[in-house]
């Protein structure tokens, strides 16, 4: 089914989109939550989370590109899982828990500026891809945003490993740069 | 900046870019024309027996779910009457054709149906050997059944779920069994919502449409469908000599595919079951398919599209099950086919569906790699009925694939909407 024709069966509060959804893209979303958390249940939870954030925000938002809309949902709930599982891990020391205990202190300010450099540090990586080849930008997006293996990666091209790790290390030094001449401290 | 800032920026570049890297992550690795030879898939695995009800036993797996164990024997737990499956139907048979009192076919989804799917030669190759048409071509009449699904009756939903749990041999008392009928909070955010675009909420729309057995290690749903979904929440392993890292060979697959079966059949439930696989990915995620062949001629064509499941593997562990509760007890008729040589004139008019909404040229008779007959069964479709399925080579700038047409093989005359691609596309 076309991404149109679901997305106005979210429009018309039809819940057969979910299930399309799923069936179009649920082995997609899979493979990104699996790229970061590895666990199974923890990678349905996930999937699942991105159908829910899907059907309520769909309206008001109207994707065009479906694949691309719900993938950043699941890349974005699966990071969060992975950062949560490992505070907790962390959370025994009273060094953490006591930091944790601060950040109730940050001002809501300072949370609305460091929105504001995501957003400038955004800009200024859709920059530097623009200025990268295609055979680049694919594999360093394969890499760092889908979270392919290298061995995923290097298949993308039917280049060696060796070529896809030094491309990569080519392209993180090009970003070290670039981001320090744009003012942004590493 | 810590590296966690680099990690959210680049989950916010922009779509184009993602897009022309998805592109390239999702080309298929194809594999050589000539390997076709090693991995064809027997047509039935032979020495399977089907075990009958009485000797129901736990799941008959042999790798169980380790904190799930059985509270009382399958059959002696308050089981639902099973539903009917399809080698339970009354046997259709290829009675005179009654033009008169045959009702008029609604055809749903007549543009496009499916997304950017498509198969290589091998896929379509075990597609084209597998396909009981092949011995039926002669056949003039095909039965159309009316779809029962969609009901969204719940005490259907419930007996399926039930039956269900009965087949992988557990009682109703391992599960906690819920439903998805949203909560207050929940229902009063929809209600806005449906108020901001002027809208009311419609009848019915709070009521549940999915119902959930969830166990230690295993989750099962229905849904309006009446599909049964089985997720198995820590993965069922596969044995490491079933992890593949590359293609295998026809005879592992045959071993694959026997292996899998063996493990659930009492919740497959067939006599001759058929094993099918494709766009098949080493070590990823792929999917099984098993489909029912007993039977003779027609019957047996009509169990091979009605009855099959799906096993889906996640990196050497099933991860998922998928029942298909395609009911054909409502027989609308026997309506007569058209030839294979009126459904070329119908394709090249363009009286067909498509699987896929993205075409690298319109499709013409000289691109066609076989035809055959299926019938559609997706939950959508209001009349279960046979189609000409057109497999048609396609060529772009990542290599050869093919994708599926559907031309109706009932006579034009019974059907109220024949399809037409209005080549919006272009």
């Amino acid at each position: 089914m076309q991404d149109e024709m679901i997305v106005s069966m979210y429009f018309t509060r039809d819940e057969n989109a979910i299930k399309e959804t799923e069936k179009k893209y649920g082995r997609y979303l899979t493979k990104i939550a699996h790229n970061i958390l590895s666990d199974l249940e923890d990678c349905k939870e996930c999937v699942n989370t991105t159908y829910f954030k899907a059907w309520t925000s769909i309206p008001p938002h109207k994707p065009s590109v479906l694949s691309t809309y719900l993938g950043k949902i699941t890349r974005e709930y699966a990071i969060e899982i992975f950062r949560t599982q490992h505070r907790k891990k962390r959370s025994g020391s009273e060094y953490e828990l006591s930091l944790s205990e601060l950040e109730e202190c940050i001002p809501a300010r300072q949370s609305t500026e460091s929105q504001v450099d995501l957003t400038l540090l955004k800009e200024a990586l859709n920059t530097f891809l623009y200025s990268l080849t295609s055979e680049e930008r694919c594999v360093f997006v394969g890499r760092y945003y889908y979270m392919d293996s290298i061995k995923k990666v290097s298949s993308y091209y039917g280049m060696s490993e060796s070529k896809a790790k030094s491309m990569l290390f080519r392209i993180r030094n090009r970003l070290k740069k670039y981001l320090e001449k744009e003012g942004f401290i590493i | 900046m810590k590296k966690e800032h680099l990690v959210d920026a680049i989950g916010k570049i922009n779509d184009d870019i993602l897009e022309e890297t998805d592109k390239v992550r999702n080309q298929k690795r194809r594999f050589q024309k000539s390997f076709w030879k090693y991995v064809v898939i027997a047509a039935c695995f032979t020495g399977i027996a089907v075990a009958g009800v009485e000797s129901y036993s736990r799941l008959s797996i042999q790798n169980p779910i380790p904190t799930l164990e059985p509270t009382q024997e399958p059959t002696q737990s308050p089981t639902p009457e099973p539903t009917k499956t399809p080698t339970q139907q009354p046997t259709p048979t290829q009675g005179p054709i009654q033009n008169d009192s045959l009702e008029m076919l609604i055809l749903t989804n007549t543009e496009l149906d499916g997304g950017s799917s498509s198969l290589d030669w091998n896929d379509v190759q075990r597609l084209r050997a597998e396909n009981p048409w092949n011995e039926l071509t002669e056949c003039k009449t095909l039965p159309v059944f009316k779809n029962q699904k969609n009901s969204g009756d719940a005490d259907e939903m419930k007996s399926i779920l039930l039956e269900t749990i009965w087949k992988l041999g557990y009682s109703e008392s391992d599960f906690v069994i819920t439903d998805d009928e949203p909560d207050e909070e929940t229902k009063k955010k929809i209600i806005k919502k449906f108020q901001a675009i002027g809208e009311e909420v419609p009848e019915h729309y709070f009521e549940p449409s999915t119902y959930i057995a969830s166990g230690e290690g295993i989750e099962i749903k229905v849904n309006h469908t009446m599909d049964a979904e089985i997720y198995i929440k820590q993965g069922y392993d596969l044995p490491v000599e079933y992890h593949f890292a590359e293609m295998p060979s026809e005879e592992t697959m045959k071993q694959f595919g026997n292996y899998i079966y063996k493990q659930f059949e009492t919740l497959f439930d067939m006599e001759c079951p058929r094993m099918n696989y494709s766009q098949f990915e080493p070590d990823e995620y792929y999917r099984i398919n098993f489909r029912e062949t007993s039977g003779e001629g027609i019957e047996q064509l009509l169990n091979y599209n009605f009855h099959q499941s799906d096993v889906y593997i996640l990196e050497g562990k099933i991860c998922r099950i998928y029942l298909y509760q395609t009911d054909r007890s409502e027989k609308v008729g026997e309506y007569p086919l058209i030839t294979e040589d009126e459904a070329k004139k119908l394709f090249e008019a363009k009286n067909w569906m498509a699987d896929a909404a993205y075409f690298v040229k319109m499709p013409g008779l000289e691109d066609v790699e076989f035809i055959d007959i299926v019938y559609r069964t997706a939950y959508w479709e209001k009349y279960y009925m046979p189609y000409y399925r057109f497999v048609v080579e396609t060529t772009n700038a990542k290599g050869t694939f093919y994708q599926m047409f559907y031309v109706p093989a009932v006579e034009s005359k019974y059907i109220e909407n024949m399809p037409y691609y209005g080549s919006v596309l272009w």
